[in-house]
Formats: structure tokens, C-alpha cells, sequence
């Protein structure tokens, strides 16, 4: 797992299914555990018949042609199903100068191959997107196909407009406190307390969620030395400000406000991992889905 | 003190390219790069200090761009120091050769008495140029040094603000020969010693007629005048066109060298075949004539030196500005015949109305070897301190164009790399 692939190699593949491929393969290798198999609606393979079997499983058209006992063996359906929430507010488009793609582009990658990953344990994936000007919402499906689903609501999401506020969403959110894991792709900036307000809403007992806040190299780094002109992507307001001389407070204020979201969300047992957009996708998937397993481990 | 000075003042015209940068300022603002994100209350947070810098250096920048361009004005300018160093007053030079022919001879000695106590300081015009105290003649300087050379590089390092006068050796006319244009203009003492020649002495008849009376007159009173300047023994007799051979000659018992008759004719006609005249001179006014504006410049003028022979047309002894003669001498045995081909007398715009043409005229009359006897008296005589203009705008200066173009390019590195930081810095 030492070599990653450069995101600009990454970024310049305009296949998302590939890219999903190779980054979730490329991942899986090794430290993936085989599929789960048993009693299921997808077809998996046949195995011999072994004595404790129930007899009900043997496939008797199988016996005609063949004269021999064997199972229908199904994937075993998963418990849980898994929403994929993406944040198509504007601010989403933020891009570093030298980088190799906007947030929005690395989120729907990232998601791709989650999605990919889900699908592949067998996992129900369902899909969100939210923005204040469209939500399109793909209903938890599992197999092949509903990641192709996936993917084509991914073609389809533009980022525009802001993080919806919660009442925008009440239709979605009993679906959304199901049982199961909720993955909110975001960059978690926030005009009012929206993206807090809809964990809050969302984050039940019986749910879990995880949070991936997209950031870039420019945001973390602040590497502006000369006048610069900052406008927002969602409100088109401006500061100009002097590089060199806001880059101190730049970073206390982006520390502290970090600070104060991981608290938050702390506080509502959500768990927040920032991922750098200008570095290698498949590392952060790895980071992402050890520190997942660990916590489950512990 | 040194003092700059603008060798080429219209050059600060190059100033009006000031308003360039000054106006771009005013008018487009730098606003920043724009830099699209996602969350504007971080920034907004960071901003205490976000209009001093870029303001700042847009300033710095500004006051470079026009310094650049202002020194550029004033290399077109021309921009000088003056001299090294600064005399102030009036300044006495002696030559060494001055010194060394003066010798115990008491007017030398009251030449130089004279010429101290009207100076405010004095120096020996000899390498070092010490300073020159006693009027007892003592040279602690080699003769023989080029005196010109010394003076002219004097005159190009140190800045005199009084008048300059020099102490020299040597007729104005070997001076004049030989001079070049120095940067100032000096007031020359000439004197040339030497064994004493008789003064020779001059008798001038003028013929004239009636309607030139009045030019006969100024012509007369001039040379009287110039002549007694030189201590010259000079008779002027007037006389009309039909009577003046009976004008009986001049007192004898000189030799015939030492006393030269000349007839300066005025009257119509054709110059008589006086054959008992040293030299005829007449001259043919031309009224309607164009003129071409004649200078008879400092005295003696390179001028006067005679001309090549035209073919058939005499020999052309001066000229004007244009080239056209002034002057002609037509071949006749011994005997000096000029016509002057203007009018002789009273002409304010040509070469006669000029102050120093009474003392050419007289040269003319008295000949080459009357006249050198005769500048032998050129130490007491105010009339011979030569005064040569110098040439235009050759003030002793240093000029300053190298050290301008080297702030220049100070200036411009700096501007570049002030101007380049922030993009370089955005584009890490």
C-alpha cells in the first residue's frame, strides 16, 4: 500500500466507473475479506451438498442434469444499508490553484468508489445529493446495478446553490433514520448551522454517521503572498485582503473553526475525517476505512 | 559648492512622461487576484490587515516607477556638476614664460603689481598651480610648460565666478593662431619684449567728396583713435577728390620704413595711380546690395588671415561669414592697393560699424611688420586683453549620465522584483 495513484493521473481518467475500479481494487487487494455468502436473492455459485445443509437449498433441476446434490449459493443480503449523502452546495467547486480537481470532482470519485466498495460486500447503498437548488435521491438497492444507478446520479449532480436547510428536507429524512451508516461527503462550510442542523436530525440511535470533509490544499495551507481577492462561491461576497499579513490569522481562524466542528460533531457521535483532495485518492480511502475498522474493532 | 547644472534643459520635457504611471495608478487600481472558495468567514476574519500592505507597496511602487522616469528626464537633460571646486572672485594666472622674459624690466614688474591687486587671488598657470604671491618675479616654475593646456584643463575642472585673466607671453596674433576654444572666456594680458623697434608712424589722407564727408570723419577719428592706444604717431589730412595732390607731404627726415603714407579714397571713380603712397585703399558701397552679415569677432579674428587668391580678381584678404570677399587686393609692384567692397565709414550693420574695426583697419594700413612693432606696447594697453568667448555650453562640469543610468538600474531591479514578489509568491 505504499504506491498510490497520483491524483493527476487520477484526475485526467474521465471514466468515473474505472477510476472507482482501479482505486477500489487496488485497495481490496490484500485486506479485503472474500464475499460473505448464503441465503440471498443474487445468485453467487453452486456448491456441493453437505450433510446439515438444509434440503430445501438443493437445486433438484441441477440433480436431474447431473445426477449429484448441489446448493444454490446466494450473497448473503447486508443488515445495513448505506446512504451515501453528497453536498452539492457551491462551495463544493473550490479547487486549489495548482490542483489537479475541484472538491466536487474528487467527491464524486470518492463516492463512486465507495459506492463500488459497498456494492461489492453486498452492502444496500442508497444515494443523496443536496443542494438548495435540486436533491435527487436514489432509494437503497444493492448489486451492480444500483451502483450504476449511483454513478448516473453522480453524472447528473451539478454543484449550485447552498447546503439546504433542514424543513427542505423532511421528505428525505425518515428514510434517511433507518438503520445503517450515513456518509456525508461535505466540505462542512456552513452559512448558518444547516449541515449541523441535518447531522443533528439525522444521527439517531440506531444510526450512525460518518462524516468526510473534502478540503483543499490552497484552504489548508493559505499560500497567497500578495493582494488577493477572496469571493465566496455561494454568496459572491469579496475580501481583499493582504497575503502575506492575513496568512496568521487565516490559519488560527481555519484551525479554529475546525476545532469547533470536530467538537460538534463530537458531541453528536459523529465522527469527522478530512481528507486533502490534492492528495492520492486511494490513500485517503485506506485512512478512511482503517480508522472505520478500527473503531469498529474497538 | 558643487552646483548641477542641466547641460540640456528642454530635456526636462521628458518630465510630462510622469503623468503615466501616476495616472495608470489613479485610475486602475490593483484589486488583487481573485481567488473563488468556499467559506468567506475565514477569510473575513483574517482581514484586519488586508488594505495596508498591498496599498503600501502599490505606493513603493508608484514612487519608483516616477523616480525612474525622472532620472530618465534628467539624463535626457542632461544632468552635470559643476567644476571640482570653486574659485570665487576674480583669478590672475602668470605664465611661467611671462615671468621668465620679464626679468627686472619695471614695467613687467607694474603689470603684474597691477593685475594682483585686481585680482582676488593669483597662481602660476604651471603644473601644481601654486599660488602666485610676489609680484618680484621670482618663476619657481620651468618656462617653456604649454600654458594653453594647462589653462584649458584649469578652466575645465575649477569653476571660476569672476573674471580670469592671464598673464602670457607672445603677440595676439600668435595667440590667435593657435587658440582653441576654451571653456570660459578669459581676459588676456599680452606682452611681447624684445629689443625696442622704432614706432613707425603713419600719414593717411582721406579723399573724399561732399556727400562723404561724414564717413571720412568716423573713418579719420577711428583710426586717430587706435592709433593712440598704440602710441602711434598718426596724421590725418582730408582732402576733396580734385585738390588732394595738392595736399603736400608729410614732415621728413624718417626712414622710409618707419613712416607709411596711405590714401583712403572715398571719392568716385577708379583708385588713383598714386605712386608716392605706400598703400591705396578704397571702397565700392553697395547699397542695394544684400548683406550678408559680417563679424568681425574677437580681435585678431582668424579672419584676417589672408584667403587663397581668386583667379584674376586680386587677392581676397578678408571675407565674411558667407564667404564672400570683403576685401580685395589687387597686384600692383610694391605698392598696396585694396578696394574694400562695402561701405568704408559710417554702416552700423556691416563690418565698419563693428567696435574692433578700427583696430583691423589700422593693421591693414600699417602693414604686417609696422603692426608687430607696434603691439611691442601691448602690455600697458587695455585694448589688447583678449577676451575669447567660450564655447557654448562648455561650463566646467562632471558629467552625472553614468551614475544616472546606474540608479536607473538599481531602480528598475528593484521596481521588477517588487512588482514580481506577489505573483511568484501566489504561485507556489
Amino acid at each position: 500500500m505504499e504506491r498510490f495513484i497520483d491524483p493527476r493521473t487520477l484526475a485526467r481518467v474521465r471514466d468515473m466507473p474505472l477510476v472507482a475500479r482501479t482505486v477500489a481494487d487496488g485497495f481490496m487487494h490484500g485486506i479485503q475479506p472474500s464475499h460473505q455468502r448464503g441465503v440471498g436473492i443474487e445468485f453467487s455459485q453452486y456448491r456441493a451438498y453437505e450433510p446439515g445443509d438444509d434440503p430445501s437449498r438443493i437445486d433438484w433441476k441441477l440433480y436431474a442434469r447431473s445426477d449429484r446434490y448441489f446448493v444454490r449459493e446466494a450473497e448473503r443480503e447486508s443488515e445495513i444499508a448505506i446512504w451515501f449523502v453528497f453536498d452539492c452546495s457551491a462551495s463544493m467547486a473550490q479547487r486549489s490553484d495548482q490542483g489537479a480537481w475541484s472538491r466536487f470532482d474528487y467527491a464524486r470519485h470518492l463516492l463512486a468508489t465507495l459506492a463500488y466498495l459497498a456494492v461489492g460486500q453486498g452492502d444496500l447503498v442508497g444515494f443523496l445529493s443536496l443542494s438548495s437548488e435540486e436533491r435527487h435521491f436514489l432509494p437503497p438497492g444493492t448489486g451492480d446495478r444500483q451502483w450504476h444507478r449511483v454513478l448516473r446520479e453522480l453524472h447528473r449532480v451539478q454543484p449550485g446553490g447552498r447546503f439546504p436547510d433542514t424543513p427542505q428536507l423532511e421528505s428525505h429524512m425518515a428514510r434517511l433514520q433507518v438503520p445503517g451508516l450515513v456518509i456525508l461527503v461535505s466540505d462542512f462550510h456552513q452559512s448558518a448551522d444547516e449541515i449541523h442542523a441535518f447531522v443533528r436530525r439525522v444521527s439517531t440511535t440506531h444510526n450512525e454517521v460518518a462524516g468526510l470533509q473534502l478540503l483543499c490544499d490552497d484552504e489548508l495551507a493559505f499560500p497567497y503572498d500578495g493582494p488577493t481577492r477572496f469571493e465566496d462561491l455561494e454568496t459572491g461576497e469579496t475580501v481583499l485582503v493582504s497575503g502575506r499579513a492575513a496568512r496568521e490569522g487565516y490559519l488560527a481562524a481555519q484551525a479554529a473553526y475546525q476545532d469547533r466542528l470536530v467538537r460538534s460533531l463530537g458531541l453528536l457521535d459523529v465522527r469527522l475525517d478530512t481528507v486533502n483532495v490534492d492528495q492520492p485518492m486511494d490513500q485517503a480511502m485506506y485512512a478512511f476505512l482503517e480508522r472505520r475498522r478500527k473503531r469498529l474493532d474497538a | 559648492m558643487n552646483l548641477l547644472v542641466l547641460l540640456t534643459p528642454l530635456g526636462l520635457l521628458a518630465m510630462a512622461a510622469l503623468a503615466v504611471p501616476l495616472l495608470i495608478h489613479l485610475f486602475s487600481r490593483s484589486r488583487g487576484r481573485r481567488v473563488l472558495v468556499g467559506n468567506i468567514a475565514l477569510y473575513r476574519q483574517a482581514r484586519r490587515q488586508r488594505v495596508t500592505e498591498p496599498r503600501l507597496v502599490q505606493w513603493l511602487l508608484l514612487a519608483l516607477r516616477l523616480a525612474l522616469l525622472a532620472l530618465a528626464a534628467l539624463l535626457l537633460a542632461g544632468l552635470a556638476r559643476q567644476g571640482l571646486e570653486t574659485l570665487p572672485g576674480d583669478t590672475l594666472y602668470v605664465t611661467p614664460d611671462w615671468a621668465a622674459r620679464a626679468g627686472d624690466d619695471g614695467a613687467f614688474v607694474t603689470q603684474a603689481e597691477e593685475s594682483l591687486a585686481a585680482a582676488d587671488q593669483a597662481f602660476w598657470l604651471a603644473p601644481g598651480y601654486p599660488t602666485f604671491t610676489d609680484a618680484t618675479l621670482s618663476p619657481n616654475a620651468s618656462a617653456g610648460t604649454d600654458s594653453w593646456t594647462g589653462l584649458a584643463e584649469r578652466l575645465a575642472t575649477v569653476r571660476h565666478e569672476g573674471q580670469v585673466t592671464v598673464l602670457a607671453v607672445g603677440d595676439a596674433a600668435a595667440f590667435a593662431a593657435r587658440a582653441p576654444a576654451l571653456p570660459r572666456e578669459v581676459r588676456w594680458l599680452l606682452s611681447e619684449p624684445g629689443p625696442a623697434a622704432p614706432l613707425p608712424s603713419i600719414e593717411v589722407t582721406l579723399v573724399t567728396t561732399p556727400q562723404r564727408h561724414g564717413d571720412a570723419a568716423v573713418i579719420g577719428a577711428a583710426l586717430q583713435a587706435a592709433a593712440h592706444h598704440r602710441a602711434l604717431d598718426i596724421a590725418v589730412r582730408t582732402a576733396t577728390q580734385d585738390r588732394w595732390q595738392a595736399i603736400p607731404g608729410g614732415s621728413t627726415g624718417q626712414e622710409p620704413g618707419h613712416r607709411i603714407r596711405a590714401l583712403v579714397w572715398l571719392a568716385d571713380g577708379d583708385l588713383p595711380d598714386a605712386a608716392a603712397m605706400d598703400i591705396v585703399l578704397g571702397d565700392s558701397p553697395r547699397p542695394g546690395a544684400r548683406r550678408t552679415p559680417a563679424v568681425l569677432p574677437d580681435y585678431p579674428g582668424a579672419r584676417f588671415l589672408a584667403a587663397p587668391a581668386a583667379p584674376g580678381n586680386g587677392r581676397v584678404t578678408w571675407r565674411d561669414d558667407a564667404g564672400a570677399a570683403l576685401l580685395v587686393r589687387d597686384a600692383n609692384g610694391d605698392q598696396r592697393r585694396y578696394r574694400y567692397l562695402d561701405r568704408l565709414g559710417v554702416d552700423p550693420d556691416g563690418l565698419a560699424g563693428q567696435a574692433s574695426f578700427p583696430d583691423a583697419l589700422l593693421r591693414l594700413l600699417l602693414g604686417e611688420t609696422a603692426w608687430s612693432a607696434a603691439t611691442a606696447h601691448a602690455a600697458a594697453d587695455p585694448s589688447f586683453a583678449v577676451a575669447r568667448p567660450g564655447a557654448a555650453g562648455a561650463l566646467p562640469h562632471r558629467p552625472l549620465a553614468p551614475w544616472l543610468a546606474l540608479a536607473m538600474a538599481l531602480l528598475f531591479g528593484l521596481e521588477r522584483w517588487l512588482s514580481e514578489r506577489p505573483r511568484r509568491g501566489a504561485a507556489r
